[in-house]
């Protein structure tokens, strides 16, 4: 089976969920889960919590309410355990619940975005930066991509994070946020023209 | 950011940069609770409340807007049915020749026969010697005379759509509107002109010379056309001669007499259910 998300996606370190031939297609695993087994679902986790949680988080922007909608994601997850579909990668679902629950998650609360300024959510560094100039303009870089991306609008959001940070393909994204794949294209496009101005914005 | 990429990025460089974002680091606290929560089946939800459940692989929300939007479609046809004024019922029929509506001869003694064949935009034809009246429950009241030929208008709505129209093509029409008539708006065209109805008792004749409209109670716009219509008030009529004539003048006594017989003799029925 082919991995349905093709690009490397969700920053450098949170791929574990996306290799071709890693533990999702691992059946022994996927049958545990539904079986609710401890151990698979404690491999599960594993795999898949990363990628659900930078999805939310950078959704969202606000670490309370994303470790709220990771919760509640993973508690529908074993809620539904029993039809999951081992021939089938899991993280299409996931995306699906994660989008939706953030969805829930932005209606019920008006959670104020901390990426900006909480400077401790921020990981780990990926790539060998050569000097500390290059440490610092990337910073610089990703502060001002971050504060932009928070001033999309939620739905031109999700568009770009779905698809250039989660490396979800644009047909994925339709299916996801019910819109024809035409419909996702047009919208991810203007919504990166949009994303590039509000940077240009910032820099001035 | 170096000077270079203030200046020159585009979209590519966009997407290329939310890519390399780095990735979140969840509070490692947060994590292993999670993780031991989950694999021991003892998650709770993240607040109090429901948490709503998945299906197989794809969230199905589709209740979320069906049933809204299945409870507007039930309001919106109850308003449209409400809204629906009375049905044009047969009040009496006078006379032996038989009516031809839509071009199909009934038989006077079948009241249920004529009334099913009565509705907006037939065309009835009622022969010389026979007079049908035809009432719309406290709306309005019609007498088609003999030798009459013209399409049936509809009633006016309760609330909207309020306006109606109808044809004559030849003959007599006589009209009373009821109480509910108010606010509604009845056309009657003929070949010579147009009569605007919001209210009267009048009779429309038309025939080979021209269109004559006696207004005995209300007011009625009449016309060439529809900048032409002007008020005729009770008591006179105005007449449309096909050479291009155009007069208004006293309502002779025979004509008044007409439209005071069948006032006299039906006008009551207007407020009959049936």
């Amino acid at each position: 089976m082919s991995n349905p998300h093709r690009r490397k996606s969700v920053g450098n370190t949170r791929d574990a969920a996306d290799d071709a031939g890693g533990a999702w297609s691992d059946r022994s695993m996927l049958e545990g889960v539904r079986r609710r087994d401890p151990e698979a679902l404690t491999r599960f986790f594993d795999v898949f919590f990363p990628y659900v949680y930078n999805l939310a988080y950078r959704l969202l922007g606000n670490r309370d309410t994303a470790e709220d909608v990771v919760q509640d994601v993973f508690l529908k997850v074993y809620r539904a355990a029993d039809r999951l579909d081992i021939e089938r990668h899991p993280k299409p679902w996931l995306t699906t619940i994660t989008y939706n629950t953030c969805r829930d998650a932005a209606r019920r609360t008006a959670a104020r975005p901390d990426i900006a300024t909480d400077s401790t959510t921020i990981g780990e560094q990926h790539g060998a930066p050569d000097t500390p100039e290059d440490v610092l303009l990337r910073q610089e870089r990703e502060n001002m991509v971050e504060r932009a991306l928070l001033e999309l609008d939620e739905h031109s959001r999700a568009l770009v994070i779905l698809h250039d940070y989660c490396g979800v393909p644009h047909e994925e994204i339709a299916t996801v946020m019910n819109m024809s794949h035409a419909a996702v294209r047009k919208r991810y496009s203007r919504a990166l023209k949009r994303l590039a101005q509000i940077i240009r914005g910032l820099q001035q | 950011m170096t000077d270079k990429s203030k200046e020159h990025f585009n979209e590519k460089d966009v997407s290329k940069w939310v890519r390399e974002l780095p990735p979140a680091t969840p509070d490692p606290d947060f994590r292993e609770r999670l993780r031991a929560a989950f694999a021991s089946g003892q998650l709770e939800p993240s607040r109090p409340g429901k948490i709503d459940d998945v299906r197989g692989l794809t969230v199905n929300r589709w209740w979320r807007w069906a049933v809204p939007a299945a409870a507007a479609a039930v309001v919106l046809f109850a308003v449209l049915l409400l809204n629906r004024g009375p049905a044009l019922r047969v009040a009496e029929v006078v006379g032996t020749a038989d009516v031809r509506i839509d071009g199909q001869t009934l038989d006077l003694d079948d009241i249920d026969a004529l009334n099913s064949m009565v509705r907006s935009g037939a065309e009835i034809e009622v022969p010389p010697g026979t007079t049908v009246d035809l009432a719309a429950h406290d709306v309005v009241l019609y007498e088609v005379v003999g030798g009459t030929r013209m399409t049936l208008p509809r009633t006016p709505g309760r609330w909207f759509d309020r306006a109606a129209v109808c044809t004559l093509y030849v003959g007599e029409l006589r009209l009373k509107t009821g109480s509910r008539f108010a606010g509604s708006q009845l056309r009657v065209y003929t070949p010579e002109g147009i009569v605007e109805v919001t209210g009267t008792l009048l009779s429309v004749q038309c025939d080979s010379g021209g269109t004559c409209v006696c207004v005995l109670e209300g007011i009625a716009r009449v016309g060439v056309d529809e900048d032409d219509l002007e008020p005729v008030e009770p008591g006179y009529r105005k007449i449309m001669l096909r050479d291009g004539t155009v007069e208004i003048i006293p309502v002779k006594p025979m004509h008044r007499d007409g439209v005071l017989d069948f006032d006299k003799r039906v006008g009551h029925r207007i407020g009959e259910e049936r």
